[in-house]
């Protein structure tokens, strides 16, 4: 079911109407139910391998909370002999038995469906829903207490498998889930009037924006022997802002449908073409993706010993501290690259992780560097070199994840050769306004994805203004009424400038493939 | 302090109440000046609406594609007979639609006779999506309109679109010409209690050879919605009778015409070929015609309704209405509106060669 199909609005109506209609002990049996329906849409196969995750994710945390409630009250340890650390460590080993069970198993499945041609389906939100079930069974064995897992199958169903961010995230850890998701609460009009503004918000971005100039970026990627030169730099411009009114349309749609019944979802985005390095990008990017890569591959694998034994040798070649750095640089390496390829299997995803590791490596050696410029030079710390960096990060990027829309890496390598090679934007120059519509880009569809992009830049200035003072929603003199009046502008303008309905293919998510 | 909470909450609902208002109000506002008006091209858009304009004390409903809308003069029809009548036709209007769109008229009248012309038999899927928004957009909203686009609904259709237009036609903002904006609180008529008036002639030269067909067999489905219809107009007291109306084509195969008269006599019905009988109507296909034998003009479609009123008064026990004054009171502004639009048309093409006017406002009471 499509987040932009009419059959998701009616189906979020009824579900929200349930949700408060019915007595506040049956809400996890709605969200659960909704979940279910939902997720049936795409194909009933999908829920065995949901279930199959559900229940072992449910198990592994239960033995685990059983056994940190072991180890903080061991039956033995009045005995003479009881040997607290030996005691510790048992529990541990037997905790991490499970843990690497849950773990490996669903991987597996993930690796399975996702990687190879064995599984007949490709269960929806598959990436998505493992890693959230990961994360809840590595917290609970990571937790020294007892009580971070659940012992409530019907809550780590409702967790997994939460409707909203099934298709396309954000990845939420249950321990900031629960606190919204399980809670009893009653109808509250702020929640809900800001919820709708958000879904709202997000249905603008991905029909007026994205849905509008998809084709026309879809088009010049298709062939780029016939559009090289300035139409690859037009696709690439096309493809960064299409790919961030999208994704951040969907999250929008995904927080604003989960708060309109009190739940509160991660963020998963912070002004992100507003970051001034790569870093910073990928710390307003897709933050639960980065957070849950960061906690769950790279701090494990840099502190491993596999690492440690394959570093080793540097430390003897070029000192211990070249060795650190060649550590982490191959660190780094690895997980830009699983996190290429958890986005796909082709080489293009490989070589855009790669890409974005080689990028960060670089220029975290080149750090020291510009920490002496910027402490040297008064023109770092004003505005327009401020600018010169967010537009330089913003066109990095761009180019970086326009390996997504070429359909392999030498193309996509020939594709950006092109732009400096094949007469740079002399094409697009006379083109002129009959070279856009010739890809698919009339007039109107550039005033109204132009007038879409300066509304979402204003928003997002105003909201990063005022961002001290909130969360908007929750200053004490937020209105409802004002909410709801930009809900509604919202609503005629998605309405009437969306990219929908007969002459426009409903389009999917973009990261819902992931 | 309960005053306090009982006037916050009667604020909070009033302010709610606006607010849903103002926004019906505004979507609606939206979508009527959103909407085509088919008032400058592809008039056939606003024939099914105009119904609800008319007078709903007719004799005979006619059903059917552009062989009723376009072949049969309702004017002639009263001068000629007393025979009052409406058309609900369509282009390219299926047979379940023409079924629906009785179910619609029998909400607000029951006319003794009920035409259908058969040309719609063939097919059985719908042609396009353009071609239901033509015959269902008209509709009001209503069970019967529901049931239709249900039947009607292409692969790329959804229900919602066509009970808000708006969803489908929110992208002719780059489009909105002074059309939108002049006929967005009423719209002008295009037809004469539903027929489509066109005086300009093209004659039959060449007429195209019928190809062949593998399989002449009419579908079945459609056979189910002919039962429907009859059921109907049994069940409402009217008489179904069933028509081909005289154009050359689209062709009328012979084997399909056993088909629809073996059905006719299996249900004691009434059919006639007014095309077999076009040389007993004294249609000219020189003269009578203004696209090449497709449609008839108003000469050819004054003749056929003289003719088939002459049918109907003989079989079936029709008063004349031409003595009532009230009829007559409404059906001399339609005799004045038809004849009219004749006398602009003709000079349009004395002036241009070629008509230019389909569209006109409804006379006063004199």
């Amino acid at each position: 079911m499509l987040f932009t199909s009419f059959g998701f609005v009616l189906f979020l109506t009824i579900v929200v109407f349930a949700y408060y209609l019915l007595p506040r002990a049956a809400k996890p049996v709605v969200v659960l139910i909704a979940n279910i329906v939902f997720y049936a849409f795409s194909g009933w196969q999908g829920l065995i391998c949901l279930a199959v995750t559900i229940v072992t994710s449910w198990a592994a945390g239960r033995k685990i909370d059983d056994l940190s409630r072991l180890g903080e009250n061991p039956k033995d340890a009045n005995l003479p002999d009881f040997d607290p650390k030996s005691y510790a460590r048992q529990i541990k080993a037997a905790k991490k038995k499970y843990m690497l069970f849950a773990v490996l198993l669903n991987l597996g499945i993930l690796a399975v469906c996702k990687y190879t041609a064995v599984s007949p389906i490709l269960p929806m939100g598959i990436s998505f829903y493992t890693f959230k079930a990961i994360s809840y069974v590595v917290d609970a064995y990571r937790s020294k207490n007892s009580g971070t897992a659940t012992r409530s199958l019907l809550e780590i169903a409702v967790f997994v498998s939460y409707f909203p961010e099934i298709v396309q995230g954000p990845i939420s850890r249950f321990s900031d889930l629960r606190k919204t998701l399980f809670e009893r609460q009653p109808f509250q009009t702020k929640e809900f009037s800001l919820g709708l503004r958000r879904v709202l918000w997000g249905y603008f971005k991905k029909l007026v924006i994205a849905d509008r100039l998809m084709p026309a970026m879809l088009l010049l990627a298709a062939d780029p022997d016939k559009y090289a030169g300035g139409y690859v730099f037009l696709a690439i411009i096309l493809y960064a802002v299409t790919l961030y009114a999208d994704f951040t349309g969907g999250i929008d749609i995904t927080i604003g449908a989960a708060r309109m019944m009190g739940v509160r979802v991660s963020e998963n985005f912070n002004s992100p073409y507003y970051a001034r390095s790569i870093m910073d990008y990928w710390r307003r990017w897709h933050i639960t993706m980065g957070t849950w890569f960061r906690d769950y591959l790279f701090y494990p694998l840099n502190s491993s010993k596999f690492m440690t034994t394959v570093t080793k040798p540097f430390k003897k070649l070029f000192g211990a501290k070249a060795s650190v750095r060649i550590h982490v640089a191959l660190v780094t390496l690895i997980l830009w690259v699983t996190i290429g390829v958890w986005h796909g299997s082709a080489w293009n995803f490989v070589a855009w992780g790669l890409a974005n590791g080689i990028v960060i490596i670089l220029l975290q050696e080149l750090m020291p560097l510009y920490k002496r410029f910027e402490k040297n030079t008064k023109f770092a710390g004003t505005a327009v070199f401020h600018g010169i960096q967010i537009a330089f990060t913003f066109f990095l990027m761009a180019f970086i994840n326009a390996f997504d829309i070429y359909h392999g890496v030498g193309e996509a390598l020939g594709a950006f050769a092109s732009v400096f090679s094949k007469g740079g934007f002399s094409l697009l120059l006379d083109g002129g306004l009959d070279g856009l519509a010739e890809i698919g880009l009339a007039v109107p569809d550039v005033l109204c994805a132009g007038a879409g992009v300066c509304l979402t830049i204003l928003v997002g200035v105003i909201s990063r203004r005022t961002a001290a003072a909130q969360d908007a929603q929750n200053a004490q003199d937020f209105s409802v009424r004002i909410c709801l009046m930009q809900t509604a502008v919202l609503f005629f303008l998605t309405l009437v400038f969306g990219a929908y309905g007969i002459g426009y293919e409903a389009k999917q998510f973009i990261y819902n493939q992931f | 302090m309960k005053r306090n909470n009982l006037s916050t909450i009667n604020s909070r609902v009033i302010w709610a109440a606006l607010a849903v208002l103002i926004c019906a109000v505004l979507f609606f506002g939206i979508q009527r000046l959103l909407t085509p008006k088919y008032m400058t091209s592809l008039q056939e858009g606003a024939m099914i609406g105009e119904y609800y304009r008319a007078e709903h004390e007719n004799q005979v409903l006619f059903l059917g594609d552009c062989e009723v809308y376009e072949n049969f003069s309702p004017v002639t029809l009263y001068e000629k007979h007393g025979i009052t009548s409406y058309i609900r036709g369509g282009p390219n209007q299926l047979v379940w639609q023409s079924y629906y769109l009785l179910e619609d008229t029998l909400r607000v009248e029951t006319p003794e006779i009920v035409v259908f012309n058969v040309l719609a038999m063939k097919d059985a899927v719908p042609a396009s999506e353009a071609y239901n928004r033509l015959n269902l957009d008209g509709m009001r909203w209503s069970r019967a309109k529901f049931d239709a686009i249900e039947a009607s609904k292409t692969e790329v259709d959804s229900t919602l679109s066509y009970l808000f237009p708006l969803l489908r036609y929110h992208d002719r903002w780059d489009e909105l010409s002074a059309e939108d904006f002049r006929y967005f609180f009423r719209r002008d008529l295009v037809t004469h209690n539903g027929y489509y008036m066109r005086v300009d002639v093209k004659p039959a030269d060449i007429v195209p050879k019928a190809p062949r067909l593998r399989d002449y067999s009419l579908p079945d489905s459609n056979y189910r919605w002919l039962d429907r219809m009859r059921e109907l107009c049994e069940s409402r007291g009217a008489e179904l009778v069933l028509v081909k109306a005289p154009t050359i084509y689209p062709f009328w195969y012979p084997e399909w015409d056993d088909q629809i008269q073996d059905y006719a006599e299996e249900h004691h019905l009434l059919y006639t070929n007014l095309l077999a009988r076009s040389g007993e109507i004294g249609l000219d296909f020189e003269t009578d015609t203004y696209d090449g034998g497709l449609h008839l003009n108003k000469s050819g479609a004054e003749k056929s309704a003289d003719w088939f009123g002459a049918v109907l008064k003989d079989r079936y026990d029709l008063a004349d209405r031409r003595s009532d004054v009230r009829a007559r009171e409404t059906w001399d502004i339609i005799r004045m509106d038809y004849e009219r639009m004749a006398i602009r048309q003709m000079r349009d093409m004395e002036a241009y060669g070629k008509v230019l006017t389909f569209t006109y406002e409804r006379t006063r009471g004199e």
